[in-house]
Parts: structure tokens; C-alpha cells; sequence
């Protein structure tokens, strides 16, 4: 009895550590090197690489999750309504022709201009709104204005936007948005166009622009079922002052972390997975 | 008690390099020694008559000789053989050479590499703020890495470099002006760059500073036709992912610096490279480590 207990116990831990493993597995760090003379004793013991350099050894150490970490990501995946809705709206398309559905993100802080041109009632509305998410982990938004200072800017068009005939209460009828990305889907510069002019109900502008900058956050597609409509990837999203704790949780999911490269659903799944049973088993 | 030196001088057949290896025991030589001379050399340096023996030694017939005969010099500049370590190597290979298609087994396209000072013009839309911290990294570089010299001009005339934005007059019509950044570079037959060019989109890329961090990107990108590396952090200027801390990394400026040491030859594919480094390093393990490798190029 006691040795199956014990065998039992050891099968246990071996697979916590197996899961704990692949876990740190899935979230690796790109390579790192730093000197080894910056070392002391205990972190030398974490180095997986070395480089020989005239001069110096530069080391790369060995990535763990710490258990911090380990509770904002658990945290991150707890409500299955969120992941669900996350898989609908995160994957995309990025190449035509292109089977792989991935993710994309922004690398780089956000720094707002606005156009002057619009109201100040409407950028400061906006700010308000976006307030919660300012300071996610891996996602910082700011606002400046000074021109030069800005990756993101939010300008009224010089000409229209699509057709005239289009219905304006769809989120992205005259307006767009425009991001920069990197190889990876990284994103670092970006602009929002509103064509204010055509756009005759004008109590529609804020609602764009908050739908516009969200979805941009991530190149989120527009969702028309399975979401209330507290969310702004929803194509029907009613008007609110504050943004909803759905898409306060969507954000986090979708920057627990800077992916190293692409990220698609399969690794998604994965992740999930073996995060599942990680905290699941803590 | 005699003494056995071998001298070893392989000629620019056997490695296919534009460059001459000599490879040459480091060790003094006595008047009482027995020389051993691969065949190639004694047939370039001595008489048939001067043959008292010879030795097969793996595919090499040795002959044996009494008198050392120095070598003619080779012109050229003689460099003695860089060694580093593999993982260094490895790191260099994925970034120094471009490849024909995702096949890795194949061999790659010839590393290139500046040979004439890079004189740099800036265009006037470029703003004077970011020329200079442009300038600031160029330097370093300039300052650190040997065979590598890189100075501001104020005469488009004098520049073989230009960095424009697309407000300027278009100095190149093969640049990709659908990229938001992006250079250009041309070459000569023998790998060498000879002259290039950046443009920046300043209605895309609108941060002052991430022109300059994508202007930097490009410029170190431009030193060698780099490929950039999806296994580095993206803070290393040559790792495939932008980051707001992108800084010249100590791995950084030691790839750079290798890339325009000359003690391995320049130009070439990575095979040849890989195979440069296998015969050095075996001629190193077969006589002894005193041994010193030369790159000759001319």
C-alpha cells in the first residue's frame, strides 16, 4: 500500500514538473546575453548559453515563470466565457491566402495625438473611457501633443471615407485605422481616421473611435453574435461611459504576454491548456 | 635530438576564396631539422633534385628536404585566423548570410560587406535631431569596429550613402516605397558594397523616435545585407521585432565587429565560410594550437 502511495506521489510530481516545464516551454524568452560579470553566484547557475567575446563571456540565462507570473496568467485564463469570446475575435488572417490565424500586438507604448480639430469634450471623454487600461502588463497607452511625440495618431480625414451610402452606424463606416507591424505582427505606429464631415449623426463619433482604438489594440475582428453588447468587439456595442470588464479581461488575455513570434490558435490552445492543469493542479 | 616541422601553404584552389590561406607553424626553425613540404609547395619552390624523401601523410604526399626555402610573400594583407566559438559562429551564420529559399540545406548567397569608407548624406527633410542620434550610433561604430569607416557629408556629390524621407527628392528608384522603411544597397561582383541608400515614410513612422530607432535598424541592417534573426531579443538591432529599447547590444557589436574582421575571407557563401573555419580549425588540432593561420587578401 505504502508503495503505491509513493508511486502514486511520484507520478504526481512528475507530471506538475512535466507541465511546469512546458509551460516555461511555451513562454521562452527570445535570447538574452548579458556579461557574466554582472553575475552573482546563484544566477550563474541559470546560464544555458555562452558566448565567448574578446573581452568578456556574454551568458543567456534560463527563463523561469515566477509564481507572481504564474497567478496573473492562471488569472488571465479563469473565465471560459472570455477565452471563448477571445478566440472569435483575436485570430486573424494575415496574409491572403494565408490558413494560419494569429494574433498581433503592440511592442511598442502607445502615444496618442489627437487631431486638434476635435472637440475637446470628445478627447476627453475618450481618455476617461480608456483610463482602466492604460497600465495593463505589456500595454501602455499615453497621450501627448506634440506631433513628433506620437505613434498613434487620431485625425480627421481630408476626404471621405468608403461609400456615402453606407450605414454610419456601423463601427467602421467613415472611419479606418491603419497600423504599422513588424514581421512578427508587432505593431508600432498606427492612425485612426475619422471622416467627420459625412458622418451626420455625430454622437456616432466617440462610439468610433472608442470601437476603432479598441479593435486596434489587436487587430480584433468585429463580433455579431455570441457577445453581449457591453463589448466594443461587438458590431452592435451600445454606448457606455466606462469600459466593460469583458473587454478589461480580453485586453489581459491578449497581453499576458509579448509572443516572440507569430502566435496562433493552435499554440493558443496549447498554452491553455497546459495552464489549465498547471493552476489547476497549484 | 632532430626535430620535424611541417610547413603547410594552401593556395587558393583548395578553398575556393578570393583570399590566399598560408597557414605556418609558429615554432623557430633550427639547423637541425627535417623538413616536410606538401608537394603543390615543393613543386612551386624547389628543384627536383632537392628531394631526399617524401611521406604520405592521409591524402598529402610530403617530400622531404633538407633546406627550408622561405616562401615568396603572397601580396597582399595577412590577418591572422580569427578563432571563435561555435555558438558565436552559429549566431553570425543565421544573420551574415541570405538565403535562396526557406531550404536550409542549401547553400546561401555571399555575405557582403563595405570595403570603401561609407560617407553619409542626409536628405533635408531628415531632421537635425535625428541625424544626430543617427551620427551618435555611426560613430561608435565607426570607433569600434576595425576596417570600418563611416563619416557625415554635407555634398550629396561626396556621399555614397543617403538617408531621404518621402518628402525628398527620390534618390532611389529601386527602393520598395511600399515598406514604411527600408534600404537599398548595390555591390560589386566581389561582394563588396559600394553604395546605399534609406528611406523612411514620416507619414507612417510619425515618432521622431522611431525614425530614429528604424534608421538605425536599417543603417546596421545595411553594413552586410543582414538577414534578421528571430532567436534574438528584440532589444539587438538584429532581431527581427521592434522594440522602444532597440540599443547596440555587446553581441551586437561583436557580430559587426567579425563581420568586418579579416581574419576569415570575405565574400563568400556560408558553405565556404563553415568550411574555412573546419579546415582552420583542423590544421590548429593537427599542429598543435601554436599554430598561426593567415588570411591573405588582396
Amino acid at each position: 500500500m505504502k508503495i503505491t502511495l509513493l508511486i502514486l506521489s511520484f507520478i504526481i510530481h512528475s507530471c506538475i514538473a512535466i507541465w511546469a516545464q512546458n509551460l516555461n516551454t511555451s513562454l521562452n524568452d527570445r535570447a538574452k546575453f548579458i556579461s557574466i560579470k554582472t553575475l552573482n553566484e546563484n544566477q550563474r547557475l541559470k546560464i544555458i548559453e555562452e558566448v565567448a567575446i574578446s573581452n568578456d563571456t556574454l551568458v543567456r540565462l534560463r527563463s523561469k515563470i515566477s509564481d507572481e507570473d504564474k497567478a496573473y496568467l492562471c488569472n488571465c485564463f479563469k473565465n471560459d466565457t472570455v477565452i471563448r469570446v477571445y478566440r472569435n475575435i483575436a485570430f486573424t488572417r494575415k496574409t491572403k491566402g494565408h490558413r494560419k490565424l494569429q494574433t498581433s500586438q503592440w511592442n511598442s507604448e502607445i502615444m496618442i495625438y489627437f487631431d486638434p480639430k476635435f472637440s475637446k469634450q470628445i478627447i476627453k471623454d475618450f481618455k476617461v473611457f480608456f483610463k482602466p487600461i492604460q497600465n495593463l502588463n505589456n500595454l501602455k497607452i499615453n497621450y501627448t501633443t506634440k506631433v513628433n511625440e506620437a505613434n498613434y495618431h487620431i485625425k480627421i480625414s481630408e476626404g471621405a471615407i468608403g461609400d456615402d451610402d453606407s450605414e454610419e452606424k456601423e463601427p467602421f463606416s467613415k472611419a479606418t485605422y491603419n497600423l504599422v507591424t513588424d514581421s512578427n505582427y508587432k505593431y508600432y505606429a498606427g492612425k485612426i481616421f475619422i471622416d467627420l464631415e459625412n458622418i451626420k449623426d455625430k454622437s456616432l463619433v466617440i462610439l468610433k473611435l472608442k470601437q476603432l482604438f479598441f479593435n486596434s489594440l489587436g487587430h480584433f475582428q468585429l463580433s455579431y453574435i455570441g457577445i453581449k453588447t457591453d463589448s466594443l468587439s461587438n458590431a452592435y456595442y451600445i454606448n457606455s461611459d466606462f469600459i466593460s470588464e469583458t473587454d478589461i479581461s480580453l485586453l489581459k488575455l491578449h497581453y499576458f504576454k509579448i509572443h516572440n513570434n507569430t502566435f496562433d490558435e493552435h499554440n493558443f490552445l496549447n498554452l491553455e491548456q497546459e495552464l489549465r492543469k498547471t493552476c489547476y493542479n497549484d | 635530438m632532430i626535430k620535424l616541422y611541417i610547413v603547410i601553404v594552401i593556395s587558393l584552389a583548395f578553398i575556393m576564396c578570393p583570399s590566399l590561406i598560408n597557414a605556418q607553424n609558429n615554432t623557430q626553425l633550427k639547423n637541425d631539422t627535417i623538413f616536410y613540404i606538401p608537394k603543390p609547395t615543393f613543386k612551386l619552390l624547389y628543384k627536383t633534385t632537392d628531394s631526399i624523401g617524401f611521406k604520405i601523410r592521409g591524402n598529402d604526399t610530403l617530400i622531404r628536404v633538407s633546406k627550408y626555402i622561405k616562401q615568396a610573400p603572397i601580396p597582399g594583407v595577412s590577418v591572422a585566423y580569427e578563432l571563435k566559438d561555435s555558438l558565436f559562429l552559429e549566431y553570425y551564420k543565421k544573420i551574415a548570410f541570405q538565403k535562396y529559399n526557406s531550404d536550409d540545406s542549401l547553400d546561401t548567397k555571399t555575405m557582403k560587406y563595405w570595403k570603401d569608407p561609407i560617407k553619409v548624406f542626409f536628405a533635408r527633410s531628415v531632421d537635425n535631431k535625428i541625424s544626430k542620434k543617427v551620427m551618435s550610433l555611426l560613430k561608435t561604430l565607426n570607433k569600434d569596429i576595425d576596417s570600418l569607416s563611416i563619416t557625415k557629408v554635407k555634398r550629396l556629390e561626396d556621399s555614397n550613402f543617403v538617408i531621404y524621407s518621402n518628402e525628398d527628392y527620390q534618390y532611389e528608384s529601386k527602393m520598395n516605397t511600399k515598406k514604411v522603411a527600408d534600404y537599398f544597397l548595390s555591390w560589386n561582383a566581389n561582394s563588396q558594397i559600394y553604395q546605399g541608400a534609406i528611406r523612411i515614410n514620416k507619414d507612417k513612422l510619425t515618432s521622431t523616435k522611431i525614425q530614429i530607432l528604424k534608421i538605425q535598424e536599417l543603417f546596421i541592417g545595411s553594413l552586410g545585407w543582414f538577414v534578421y534573426n528571430d532567436d534574438l531579443n528584440c532589444d539587438s538591432f538584429f532581431a527581427n521585432c521592434y522594440s522602444d529599447n532597440k540599443a547596440l547590444t555587446s553581441l551586437d557589436l561583436e557580430l559587426l565587429k567579425y563581420h568586418y574582421s579579416y581574419g576569415i575571407c570575405k565574400g563568400t557563401t556560408r558553405n565556404v565560410f563553415a568550411q574555412q573555419h573546419k579546415d582552420s580549425k583542423e590544421l590548429i588540432k593537427k599542429h598543435g594550437e601554436f599554430t598561426k593561420i593567415f588570411f591573405t587578401h588582396n
